[in-house]
């Protein structure tokens, strides 16, 4: 078989970067926001070789794009870290807390002080692995934020908007959320929370968001409930579920469906007006995701639930 | 700083996923040509580099450094046309298709997609007969499994476009009113399922896409146990990755075999209560997808057969 010999020597991912860059209407300086400089992306879009792997990776990522590991991988120091990233994250997955610490401490060495998303891998790892070694939430808090700072210098001011964040830059600031909520159950501080939300809901041409939207409409319609604000919440919900369509996946779902339930039930009883078959009708789809997700505390207080409230018995 | 090169990418890939060079090269290349470019003695051709990288579950739109910018617009384009395909919208997928021919290449991967597009267009558009339809299909096919027809596909690792045209191949021959031979060819593509190197998602797609077909065939041809079976397999994985899409389908497809049993004598009269329970549990599990036309049915299905007023009145929905 004929064909050119094919070698990567110049770097096409450059390219890839800026085309995806322009499809989707960014600027250069948006994309590289705390990543690195214009200067730097410009090269790397004309096809400079020298490039950090994980520092392309997190670029691609931005643009809601998932490269090929290994294509990514032009020099030997890159083959290096992404194997021992790989060695790490699966060692705090099967909580080996210790294993986790002795390579992140060998990674730091060779890693650390060559880009701001190396020092992001090391910090968010070490705040994992405080949790998992019960160290304080505040503690896990801290180390959250500094390694989300990393590449989001202006995170202590929650300017995200100004970003074009990649999935796991998220998924670190949710996991912040998720913590604050933990350790103030009112949080007084939403305001990151609905920031979040707001990035989600502008950001709503990559699919990826699209995933994610529904996690935090969670945590925000907890939270609204709480402060008995059914209307504001019941919309959020609505949208989330709006935002879930056409995705396979059940998860988020059965909670989503509750607290619909539970937001259209507290709006009629505020009214004395309503028609009890609707609530029932979202309690049961709520119920029959839980159970067969194998929720069974989930499921079984639906079920009381409306056995109680509305003497329904007809759940098999 | 080593300069890395297709080869290098080629032996890395093959080595996380813990395969040997006779396993990959097998029916693309020969091992020694395999083990040649591994070691950067020899560069290999775009088509072999593509086809082995494919074996391996690397999609071919995330081949970032080995497309040029056309090469984005097509792949885009490739996935709208896929998009569309999933809606039943033939028409648009037609015009779509019509500017990917513009700017295709002539990989090998590039000529199977076209063969099978075309085909698919063509017959869901009533321009070709379903025998025309399967030809299509089998000289796509052909043209990356050499040996399709006269080999077990049981123990090959199919690469994601293989697996789709085996669905496609077998969807001609049911819709031919030939079932059994339509099981046959998705009995081999299930179990080939366990050996491929594609990425989980898709094999799980894949999977759950050939157990429902599979359990739709059996039962036409009155084998309702083995189709049960085979339901209950796919309900597995949809419950062991919390996957709602195919789930109402899956317990349609048990209550449905059920009732004929029952009709048939097969079963006593009694377990329409447990059909009529899996019936409610598919038809709010239908509710929460979002999916209206099978909720429509089920809701039907459940008003004649068994007498029960299921979900909200149309008006208060």
């Amino acid at each position: 078989m004929g064909g050119k010999a094919i070698e990567i020597d110049d770097n096409k991912l450059g390219a890839a970067i800026q085309y995806f860059r322009e499809i989707h209407q960014v600027s250069q300086s948006k994309l590289c926001k705390g990543l690195c400089s214009v200067a730097t992306l410009s090269r790397i879009e004309s096809g400079e070789r020298d490039v950090d792997a994980l520092l392309l990776e997190t670029l691609l990522e931005r643009l809601g794009k998932t490269p090929n590991q290994f294509e990514l991988i032009l020099t030997d120091f890159d083959y290096k870290t992404y194997q021992k990233r790989e060695q790490i994250k699966r060692l705090i997955d099967n909580r080996e807390t210790e294993a986790a610490s002795a390579l992140l401490a060998s990674y730091k060495k060779m890693a650390f002080s060559k880009a701001s998303v190396h020092k992001q891998f090391v910090v968010r790892c070490k705040a994992l692995l405080n949790e998992l070694q019960g160290g304080s939430i505040q503690e896990t808090i801290e180390l959250l934020k500094k390694a989300i700072s990393y590449t989001v210098p202006d995170f202590k001011h929650y300017r995200i908007q100004e970003y074009y964040l990649s999935n796991s830059e998220l998924n670190i600031i949710i996991d912040i959320i998720q913590r604050l909520i933990e350790l103030d159950p009112k949080n007084q501080d939403k305001e990151l929370l609905f920031q979040v939300l707001d990035y989600l809901d502008e950001h709503d041409s990559l699919e990826k968001n699209n995933r994610l939207y529904p996690k935090v409409a969670i945590l925000a319609c907890r939270l609204l409930m709480k402060e008995k604000n059914y209307d504001k919440a019941l919309e959020i919900c609505e949208k989330g579920l709006e935002r879930n369509k056409g995705s396979r996946m059940l998860d988020y779902l059965g909670e989503l469906y509750l607290i619909k339930a539970q937001t259209i039930e507290a709006i009629q009883k505020a009214l004395k007006d309503g028609k009890a078959e609707v609530c029932i009708d979202e309690y049961l789809k709520s119920y029959y995701v839980f159970s067969f997700c194998e929720e069974k505390v989930a499921a079984e207080e639906i079920r009381k639930h409306l056995q109680e409230e509305y003497q329904w018995e007809c759940i098999a | 700083m080593g300069m890395y090169r297709l080869g290098d990418i080629i032996r890395m890939t093959r080595k996380s996923l813990s395969i040997t060079q006779e396993q990959l090269s097998d029916g693309i290349c020969s091992v020694e040509t395999l083990s040649r470019i591994e070691t950067g003695k020899q560069n290999p051709s775009r088509d072999n580099y593509e086809l082995l990288m494919q074996r391996m579950g690397r999609i071919r739109e995330r081949a970032y450094s080995m497309l040029s910018v056309s090469d984005f617009k097509v792949l885009e384009k490739m996935r709208q046309f896929e998009d569309y395909i999933r809606l039943y919208d033939y028409k648009q997928a037609e015009i779509v298709l019509q500017e990917i021919k513009k700017y295709l290449g002539d990989s090998i991967l590039d000529k199977q997609f076209l063969i099978r597009a075309e085909s698919i267009v063509n017959y869901r558009l009533k321009r070709i007969s379903v025998e025309e339809f399967l030809d299509g299909l089998q000289e796509a096919i052909l043209l990356t499994i050499p040996r399709y027809g006269s080999i077990s596909l049981a123990n090959w690792p199919l690469s994601m476009n293989e697996t789709g045209l085996l669905v496609n191949i077998s969807t001609a021959y049911a819709e031919n009113d030939d079932y059994r031979k339509a099981i046959d060819i998705l009995e081999e593509a299930n179990r080939a399922m366990n050996q491929s190197y594609m990425d989980e998602q898709q094999r799980i797609n894949f999977q759950i896409n050939i157990k429902h077909n599979l359990s739709k065939w059996y039962g036409l041809v009155g084998e309702h146990k083995q189709a049960i079976e085979v339901a209950r397999e796919g309900i597995d994985i949809c419950k062991k990755y919390k996957l709602g899409n195919a789930l109402a389908n899956f317990l349609y497809n048990i209550t449905w075999n059920k009732e004929q049993m029952i009709d048939k004598g097969l079963l006593p009269a009694e377990d329409r209560k447990e059909c009529l329970t899996d019936l409610k549990q598919a038809f709010y599990i239908a509710s929460a997808m979002q999916q209206p036309f099978i909720v429509q049915f089920l809701g039907e299905h459940i008003g004649k057969k068994y007498n029960v007023k299921i979900g909200l009145p149309i008006d208060s929905r």
